[in-house]
């Protein structure tokens, strides 16, 4: 059988998969896996042609959940150890990895007192200077803006938009909103911007790539998961789950962790040992941590994404 | 003046010329079948998409305007619309006053300086529009030789980067060419002695200019004004690299439209919107030039 996955793309994120996942799996079963870009424009254009070549995909669990039955189909596994966060699995996607967005300052603008809490990232007064971030609203900004106006952590759901707009405003004219992660990185290399909100991998690359100046603020982190799923009327259903299933388990899930900075395994069974920096950007070792609700987001996606689009290109 | 110099004079035709280029007669000669390869290409690669767009955009996910209305009720689209708009006719008007002089001066420097000018002029348009802009990039951001420069002159803190100004300042540059080169090959056809000929009856230099040679260069300044404007109404990659997300152009809003939210019915609505902007704003163009080349020339007729 030859697999196609589709990843969300070349990098450390996917050699990891490959190192952790895909050889294993290949020597272990003699299937071969083809890799390719997952792009959810061209899986639901193959779905409703009815020309699906794909057999798994890693994305994010929104679009499963709003598609499941349409695009995406249920899975079927049992038999695999461990646990997984509360409310992650779902008819039609398994959790693949945890992410978190952390928030980080830039250390040459804020040398004495520097910022530490989200409230402080909100508050233009007190700490002047750019903030930059992805544009991926979805990863946890309206959480972010509440808990800094106060909200608790058990409070944030159902979202008060308003309110969290309210705080976007406020940094409103300080801000800029990157389409890519890639620009943002550069931006923070490049001394352009003092604050941001960053993907806790983009965290580790940025780091890595010479941004030592940038310091992480230990504030409560948003986790996020990102989920496979296997389109409908995929070319191998029962290789693909056979995948899936294999890729879930501790060992691998393991192995994926500690290959790549910035993660942490979907399995929570898993307790992966890092070292130097990527302990430092381990999104499991900020408190409180919370998982960003992917029933919620599902169900109100359009009109969340609608509003921060609003905010942040106006 | 002889008859050929009454020829030279009236390239932009009065309207009752320009009424005859739209006849279709000989339209079946041989020679048309010349066409066919182009117009196929075109067929195929620009109108059947065109027309899908449209379809689309008016009958996804059901059939009238409710894409249209999704617009103009989204502030955030609206003003993107006008702010693209208006930063088209900033552009446009900024590279106009740059390239005027600049093309004049290249119809009466010596040729190996004319050459030298060609090749200033055009050197940016060798280069990949990505690299340029990465360079306005480096020059505008903070800490970058704009700033610098600026303070040296006591005028500190200015980081264009992230602002309309900065974005604009880069679109002039990259567009520039495209004013220049329409203008110098208008201008490079004009006889000079035309203007000596106005001296002679009296005209001061100024009157000569506005009276002369000013009118004679509207279809150089028509069709590059036209190129600018509708380069700008597309432009995409500058804005997001040079500008702030909160000054969006509308390129950005439809590309987030397709990537964030996969609506491609509302990104189609968008796009015909600005594609009906831009047909309308070409048609006034054409329009205003061809009026005011008559009137003058109607005008000059009659004295």
């Amino acid at each position: 059988v030859t697999l196609v996955y589709a990843t969300p793309g070349p990098g450390a994120y996917q050699d990891a998969e490959v190192g952790s996942y895909v050889k294993p799996f290949e020597q272990l079963t003699g299937a071969k896996v083809v890799l390719t870009e997952e792009d959810t424009a061209k899986l639901t254009a193959m779905v409703k042609a009815g020309n699906v070549s794909w057999d798994v995909t890693d994305s994010a669990p929104s679009f499963d959940r709003m598609h499941c039955n349409e695009i995406v189909q249920p899975i079927n596994i049992s038999g695999v150890s461990g646990a997984f966060p509360e409310g992650t699995i779902s008819t039609c996607g398994r959790p693949s990895v945890v992410t978190g967005m952390i928030l980080m300052y830039n250390d040459k603008t804020y040398k004495t007192n520097p910022p530490s809490t989200i409230a402080d990232f909100f508050d233009p007064q007190k700490y002047p200077g750019n903030r930059v971030m992805p544009d991926e609203a979805y990863g946890g900004y309206f959480e972010y803006a509440l808990l800094a106006d106060g909200v608790s952590v058990q409070d944030l759901y159902p979202l008060d938009t308003t309110r969290a707009l309210t705080q976007f405003d406020k940094i409103k004219s300080d801000s800029k909103v990157t389409p890519t992660g890639s620009q943002e990185q550069q931006l923070m290399l490049n001394d352009q911007a003092d604050l941001a909100i960053v993907p806790s991998t983009r965290a580790y690359s940025v780091i890595n790539a010479g941004g030592s100046n940038w310091k992480i603020m230990k504030t409560p982190m948003a986790l996020f998961t990102n989920e496979w799923a296997i389109p409908k009327g995929a070319p191998h259903l029962a290789a693909a789950e056979a995948f899936i299933k294999f890729a879930s388990q501790p060992a691998q899930q393991q192995k994926f962790a500690e290959l790549v900075g910035g993660l942490a395994p979907a399995n929570t069974s898993v307790k992966p040992t890092y070292t130097g920096l990527a302990a430092q950007v381990d999104p499991l070792a900020f408190s409180p941590a919370f998982t960003v609700s992917e029933d919620y987001w599902s169900k109100n996606y359009d009109h969340l994404i609608n509003l921060f689009e609003e905010w942040s290109t106006s | 003046v002889n008859s050929d110099r009454n020829a030279a004079l009236d390239v932009p035709r009065p309207a009752s010329t320009a009424k005859r280029r739209w006849s279709l007669r000989g339209i079946g000669r041989p020679e048309y079948l010349l066409l066919l390869p182009g117009v196929a290409l075109l067929g195929v690669a620009f109108f059947y998409p065109v027309i899908l767009l449209i379809k689309t955009s008016f009958t996804d996910p059901k059939l009238g305007f409710g894409n249209y209305t999704k617009l103009f009720s989204s502030p955030a689209a609206t003003h993107a619309l006008i702010r693209t708009i208006l930063a088209a006719l900033i552009v446009s008007a900024c590279c106009l006053v740059l390239a005027y002089p600049y093309a004049y001066m290249m119809t009466v420097v010596r040729p190996a300086v004319r050459v030298a000018m060609l090749v200033v002029v055009s050197l940016p348009f060798w280069t990949s529009l990505i690299a340029r802009t990465f360079a306005w990039l480096v020059l505008e951001e903070r800490g970058g030789l704009i700033e610098h420069a600026l303070s040296v002159f006591g005028v500190h803190h200015v980081v264009l980067l992230g602002t309309i100004p900065g974005v604009v300042v880069a679109m002039v540059q990259i567009l520039l060419v495209y004013m220049v080169f329409p203008l110098y090959s208008v201008m490079s056809t004009i006889d000079r002695r035309l203007l000596s000929a106005a001296h002679v009856c009296g005209a001061s230099r100024g009157y000569a200019f506005f009276r002369i040679y000013l009118p004679l260069t509207l279809p150089g300044i028509n069709a590059g004004v036209s190129l600018v404007f509708l380069l700008t109404l597309g432009f995409y990659v500058t804005p997001i690299l040079l500008g702030s997300s909160h000054d969006a152009l509308i390129g950005q809003i439809i590309g987030f439209q397709v990537e964030e939210l996969l609506d491609f019915a509302t990104a189609s609505a968008y796009s015909v919107i600005l594609l009906v902007i831009m047909l309308i704003m070409l048609g006034l163009l054409l329009r205003g030039v061809r009026l005011s080349t008559a009137s003058r020339v109607a005008r000059g007729e009659q004295q």
